[in-house]
């Protein structure tokens, strides 16, 4: 393995660096006397004959300067000397250096964010089947709608379908001998089916399944997890049983009843 | 300069290493009897630039072709002294087979075309 052995020389030749300029430095030296001394052989001068053998052999500096490149990794030494002038640059003004590595830490972050709310909204799926025949409604420009009035909605057959939820609505988990408030959006039945949004695991719920919880993704790996089994289990909320719980992405859903005052969602 | 006959250092490419592991065919040499005896076998002809001859001498060393050791020169003089590895041996064996194939070749070109 040839290359073993060059790179096993080349290693050597890093601990004893000092022997090695000082060892060229005496060849080259020789060199030159023994040129000198031909040369005044010839019929020069002393003078004549170093002047002239000192010609012929050209800048000494830049002949050691090539010889040891031969045993050098040329980039990385210019890689660590680089390195070495940053951190001595650094040290000596460290006002500078420390706003440098501040408007970068910014400036990275303020990017990543950027571009994380950029993939967000400009080129993530939407999550519910067919956006563009989707609305919102507000009866009456109110943010809520009576209960009534949602019914006479959903039985006026003036849309597809009606669906509703009320948002930022609160509930008690009780979680073996504790009790967490949990936030969550109360949906009507036919929610999934109104607006086809997916869920991750299980499957959405549909009429006649007032009893049943959509998890988010967040609270099955904080609050369980991420366990493989929760599907099925028996969540308490406000003291009814909710069972099917149904996981996805963002929201938690914890159907029951809807009381008096929702929003409608129709398409 | 004084030398307008030397083919000034300009040699083919490689074929610098190539010289340097002939002239040590006999025996071992130090850095300026090497570049005398390329210039003296050559009647004058190929100059080595010294400035060439000691990375090139290190690149052999790199190579593990030749090693170098301190002796003393026939002035009575510290020197250090090259010598041929086998591995350099085998080395000067395919680059001379190498180099007569791509002197021939040339010669072939110059004299038909």
């Amino acid at each position: 393995m040839n290359w073993i052995s060059e790179l096993w020389r080349k290693l050597l030749f890093l601990s004893r660096r000092e022997q090695f300029d000082a060892e060229l430095a005496e060849e080259i030296e020789l060199h030159l006397t023994e040129r000198a001394a031909e040369l005044q052989a010839q019929g020069l001068t002393p003078r004549e004959a170093q002047q002239r053998a000192r010609r012929e052999f050209g800048p000494v500096s830049r002949a050691q300067e090539d010889t040891r490149s031969m045993w050098q990794w040329q980039w990385l030494e210019d890689v660590l000397s680089d390195m070495r002038y940053a951190a001595r640059a650094m040290a000596k003004n460290p006002g500078f250096a420390a706003a440098g590595v501040l408007s970068l830490a910014l400036g990275t972050g303020a990017n990543t964010a950027v571009f994380s709310l950029t993939m967000e909204f400009l080129f993530s799926e939407p999550s519910v089947r067919e956006p563009s025949s989707l609305v919102t409604m507000r009866l009456g420009g109110r943010s809520h709608a009576a209960w009534t009035e949602y019914e006479f909605l959903r039985d006026s057959k003036l849309f597809a379908g009606v669906a509703g939820i009320r948002e930022q609505s609160e509930a008690n988990w009780r979680n073996g001998n504790e009790t967490q408030r949990l936030f969550a959006s109360r949906v009507t039945e036919n929610y999934f089916a109104v607006t086809g949004t997916g869920v991750t695991q299980g499957r959405p719920f549909g009429p006649g399944e007032s009893d049943a919880v959509l998890i988010s993704d967040r609270f099955w790996q904080s609050k369980w997890n991420g366990a493989g089994d929760v599907i099925g289990r028996v969540m308490v909320l406000d003291g009814h049983s909710a069972r099917y719980p149904y996981h996805r992405r963002r929201r938690l859903v914890a159907p029951g009843d809807l009381g008096q005052d929702h929003s409608a969602a129709a398409g | 300069m004084g030398r307008p006959e030397a083919i000034a250092g300009e040699f083919l490419p490689g074929t610098l290493g190539l010289l340097i592991l002939r002239a040590l065919r006999a025996g071992s040499l130090h850095g300026y009897a090497i570049s005398k005896r390329i210039r003296e076998a050559s009647g004058q002809a190929l100059v080595i630039e010294e400035g060439s001859l000691y990375p090139a001498l290190n690149r052999l060393l790199v190579k593990g072709w030749v090693v170098a050791e301190w002796g003393i020169s026939e002035n009575n003089r510290r020197a250090r002294f090259y010598e041929l590895t086998t591995l350099g041996r085998q080395q000067l064996e395919r680059e001379t087979v190498e180099f007569e194939r791509l002197v021939d070749a040339i010669r072939l070109v110059m004299s038909t075309v």
